[in-house]
């Protein structure tokens, strides 16, 4: 009697853990839809520099006293660099690429500025600098920010690995540095890019169904749309953002 | 043999007195004053243009000399080494060959006023270490007064008015400083002001093992004593609670005038006073002088550890607005037993009730046209008991078990015995806005009036 | 988790599953009279925890009643009913010694971030973690101890606690972290190498070259919700968690997660973060706790 409990508790277990904790399914996807587009924006928006300030003399010489922040690149055609885009809720799709996401503390700047993390993968987060960098990575929440890691690289050539958690849009910062930024979506799917110099995005290899996308740009801010993709041929899906 | 040793060795015994007493003699021979006397002459002599000028100049007798004044009852012994202290030809020389600055000697002849009674030190020594006497290890009481610091002994014979007229900037800023950050909320002077600290009445003449020098960095003296603790007051006394932090500038000008604070006077025709109008102080110089150290501007509720309390913000218009100018007074005047509010009334911290009066409609200038609406609250209909067990749940955690105060204040005092029902029903009621004290009354936590009530039955009986 | 199969295994497995439970529940309720509590008998330990598993089931709900309760009386004051960190009393502000003013900010409780872990950076606190802040307090913020509350009684404060973050559904508890405290902490050659490390780890760029919270760095520094916060002051210290060498030692490997304070785990050794400890216990002037 007491054996056959025992079989059915470790069932009950592994069972309700496959279960209840995968939303996303892995499955193969033969001949499936894409959406592709291009964000512009609604009008050009000056590139805002970032003043480094610090009492540091030393960081002022590794750093300079201003950089460029990155955070408008807008092309000719007002096309925007930069705008992740993704489909937060994916049920069943092609497998996660394994593929470790690579953080750099550079001359006081994070690079690259933003970036896909995807889950089961590590963040890899490197200092070249030879001054002090935390890096914080916390997740954004309801507009509220949620510390996933915070973590000490005091020396150059410091390199730390931490796996990839928990899933969302995150924002990164180091708070030696306060105007140091960057932007990861960690994603349990693999239905997420960035848009390139001309605003331009494709996601592929999706099942037919409608998805909410989710555009987000660190200026602009975020949009979530919906778009019904079909077996084999590709959606289009645009968005032009305004500056609030 | 063992004669010839017991020779030998008297022999050289004896040599060795004979050069200690020769060195001994020489060293007498040829005192400090007489190399500065010497160098004096020659300078003297070199600098003279006239003929006249050099008749004097070889006139000048090297000689131990002294300064006797009978009214003063000094001896000062100083110019055997500053030599030229009144011969205008020794304007450019070095100390201490040089010409007294300034035109101070025209009005204070040395031969009147001698050297000690505003540089002090000890004007008998005849050598420059006991004579300035800086430092522990020359065990004199008292050292020369530092030339930043001169202005200390105009007060002496000259009153605040004549000095502001006269160019005495650094003690008139230095007594400004000393008004103005509220010296006196904790230090008495004069028979007034707070009792949190030490009385400061003569503390300019204290000697020097007065001041604990353990952590003193620099020259252990009194001026390096007080300027170190009006930078960092617990850097020279660990245990103290002095709150106010001043930049080294304002440092140096209030030890200027807590140095001026002495206790010997000068005879009477000395002095040179003018007839300084005696102005009242108003309400916001007052408040400056005894109640700002603590409570600041007023509007800042925060947990200070050094008194380790709540200093309340008593500008705070949620606490003007149910506390009448009555209720304030009456704080003022009996001060808050168990906190460091001392009672400022004339038989304590020594304020006329009029000087009170002033404070309290100075504190109350900010209050806002808006009053509470008054309530009934009878407290006949108060249970005690009920009111404690609310209160170990709601209130000690910040009040304390006994009403003694942590991050809340003491409730156990006769101030809340005497306080106005009202006024503290609305406190718990409606709390105290941009401080912690949260509303309690329905709006906010939920106690019912009557559960209010209760508790204002049990901390009044603390 | 992500797993290869067909859907329609998937609903299978899940009615398979109901099925299951119901009948565990039904067998383990129907022992439960008659089941001992075997004391050393590995294979019956499984069934006893299946025992207690139906019990805390059941006492579930009592035991949050209990915790809403009591966090409505002791907590909401300054956590907030929703637990958002924003209760009536608001911000409390501290005036230190050195005459710097600290804005105390209640934790919201709604993120599941919290700074006094023995877990790694990033993983929530375990039972035990809230069960020690809840019971011991936090010094110098003002969060009371609640010692005069019973056992069952702090329980159910860590369990409603936990109710505020979905994180604590849907996250698996992390690995704890021991605090094995080698011998030779507080030797003279520790604290030698812990001020070696102290300047190399670059501390003195928030917490001064003195360790009085000073350093070029400390005005800059904002929390997870954008408030403001300053580096510790090791002058005048005590850790608010509470200045033992295991607590100090937690605090380098854990990070004080939401605060500015990064988890040394990955950049010193084990041996490098207790030097750390023995030095700035001698900072903090608190070499008694080494006895």
């Amino acid at each position: 009697m007491k054996k056959v409990l025992l079989l059915f508790v470790l069932l009950t277990f592994v069972l309700s853990g496959i279960a209840f904790a995968g939303p996303y399914e892995v499955v193969d996807v033969k001949g499936g839809g894409s959406i592709t587009g291009v964000v512009k924006a609604a009008a050009k928006v000056a590139d805002p520099v970032v003043k480094i300030e610090t009492t540091k003399p030393e960081e002022h010489q590794l750093c300079g006293m201003t950089a460029p922040s990155g955070m408008y690149e807008i092309s000719a055609g007002m096309g925007v660099k930069n705008v992740l885009v993704y489909i937060e809720e994916v049920p069943k799709g092609k497998a996660l690429p394994k593929m470790d996401y690579k953080l750099t503390n550079l001359k006081c700047q994070f690079t690259p500025l933003v970036g896909i993390a995807y889950s089961g993968s590590n963040f890899v987060v490197t200092n070249s600098d030879p001054v002090f960098h935390n890096t914080s990575i916390g997740l954004m929440v309801g507009g509220k920010r949620s510390t996933v890691y915070n973590l000490a690289l005091p020396g150059k050539d410091q390199v730390i690995t931490k796996p990839v958690r928990r899933t969302g849009l995150n924002s990164v910062k180091c708070d030696a540095h306060p105007w140091m930024r960057a932007w990861i979506y960690a994603a349990k799917n693999p239905y997420a890019t960035i848009t390139d110099a001309d605003g331009k995005y494709e996601i592929k290899d999706l099942l037919p169904g409608t998805y909410k996308v989710t555009f987000f740009h660190e200026g602009f801010g975020d949009v979530t749309k919906d778009v019904t993709v079909a077996a084999g041929k590709p959606a289009t899906l645009d968005h032009t953002f305004s500056k609030k | 043999m063992q004669s010839r040793f017991y020779a030998s060795l008297l022999l050289i015994s004896a040599l060795i007195l004979l050069a200690f007493v020769s060195y001994a003699g020489l060293r007498e021979l040829n005192p400090e004053w007489k190399t500065y006397q010497k160098e004096y002459k020659r300078l003297f002599f070199n600098n003279a243009v006239t003929p006249d000028m050099k008749k004097k100049a070889a006139e000048y007798t090297v000689g131990i000399r002294q300064i006797y004044i009978k009214d003063l009852n000094r001896v000062d012994r100083c110019d055997n080494c500053h030599v030229g202290v009144e011969n205008p030809l020794m304007a450019k020389e070095k100390v201490p060959y040089r010409q007294h600055s300034g035109t101070y000697l025209k009005d204070h002849p040395v031969t009147k006023f001698g050297c000690t009674i505003c540089h002090l030190g000890q004007g008998n020594a005849t050598n420059k270490k006991e004579a300035h006497a800086e430092g522990h290890d020359t065990y004199w009481d008292y050292p020369i007064l530092p030339l930043k610091h001169i202005q200390s002994s105009c007060t002496q014979c000259h009153n605040m008015d004549f000095l502001s007229k006269h160019g005495a900037d650094v003690i008139i800023e230095g007594e400004k400083l000393f008004n103005e950050k509220g010296c006196k909320g904790c230090h008495k002077l004069s028979g007034n002001g707070g009792v949190l600290g030490k009385a400061l009445d003569g503390v300019g003449s204290q000697p020097i093992h007065y001041f604990p020098m353990r952590y003193v960095e620099g020259e252990r003296t009194q001026p390096s004593w007080l300027k170190q603790h009006f930078e960092d007051p617990r850097k020279v006394v660990p245990e103290s609670v002095m709150k106010v932090k001043l930049t080294p500038e304002e440092a140096d000008k209030l030890t200027t005038y807590i140095l001026s604070i002495r206790t010997y006077d000068p005879p009477k025709i000395y002095r040179r006073i003018n007839e300084e109008p005696i102005v009242a102080k108003d309400g916001h110089a007052l408040y400056n002088m005894y109640c700002v150290a603590c409570h600041e501007d007023g509007k800042l509720s925060a947990f200070d550890e050094n008194l380790k309390g709540t200093i309340p913000a008593i500008e705070n218009p949620a606490f003007l607005m149910n506390a009448d100018d009555r209720f304030i007074e009456m704080v003022v005047k009996e001060g808050r037993k168990g906190t460091p509010m001392t009672s400022w009334q004339l038989s304590s911290a020594g304020l006329t009730d009029e000087e009170i009066k002033k404070i309290v409609s100075y504190v109350a200038l900010q209050r806002g046209h808006e009053s509470s609406k008054p309530v009934s609250v009878n407290l006949k209909t108060g249970d005690k008991d009920a009111g404690k067990e609310i209160f170990n749940v709601r209130c000690a955690l910040c009040h304390g078990e006994k009403g003694q105060g942590g991050l809340g204040l003491n409730l156990a005092n006769q101030i809340i015995k005497k306080a106005d029902d009202q006024y503290l029903f609305k406190t718990i009621r409606d709390g105290r806005a941009t401080t912690p004290m949260p509303p309690f009354g329905s709006t906010g936590l939920g106690l019912t009036d009557q559960q209010i009530v209760n508790v204002i039955s049990y901390i009044k009986a603390f | 988790m992500i797993v290869n199969k067909k859907p329609s295994l998937q609903c299978i497995s899940y009615i398979l599953i109901m099925v299951f439970s119901l009948l565990i529940f039904s067998i383990a309720a129907a022992e439960e009279g008659a089941l001992k509590a075997p004391q050393d008998d590995g294979k019956n330990a499984v069934s006893v925890d299946v025992k207690k598993d139906v019990q805390d089931a059941g006492n579930n709900e009592a035991q949050l009643t209990l915790g809403k309760k009591l966090f409505g009386e002791r907590c909401v004051v300054c956590h907030g009913a929703s637990g958002n960190g924003k209760g009536p009393a608001g911000v409390i502000k501290v005036m230190e010694k050195s005459g710097r003013v600290l804005e105390i900010h209640p934790r919201d409780l709604t993120s599941g971030t919290f700074k006094f872990r023995t877990v790694s950076t990033g993983c929530l606190p375990l039972d035990e973690d809230l069960l020690r802040t809840i019971t011991d307090g936090i010094l110098k913020s003002f969060m009371p101890d609640a010692k005069v509350l019973k056992l069952d009684e702090r329980k159910a404060l860590v369990a409603y606690v936990k109710t505020f973050s979905p994180r604590f559904t849907a996250e698996e508890p992390c690995k704890q972290i021991a605090a094995k405290m080698p011998k030779w902490v507080g030797s003279k050659d520790s604290i030698v190498k812990g001020e070696a490390l102290y300047k190399k780890m670059k501390c003195p760029d928030c917490h001064g070259n003195d360790g009085s919270g000073n350093g070029p760095k400390s005005n800059d520094i904002v929390d997870d919700w954008g408030n403001k916060i300053l580096p510790f002051n090791f002058r005048t210290g005590n850790l608010k968690r509470g200045s033992t060498p295991d607590n100090v030692y937690l605090t380098f490997t854990t990070g004080l997660d939401g605060s500015g304070m990064p988890s040394y785990e990955d950049s010193l050794k084990d041996e490098e973060r207790w030097n750390l400890v023995s030095f700035t216990l001698k900072l903090m002037n608190k070499a008694e706790y080494l006895k």
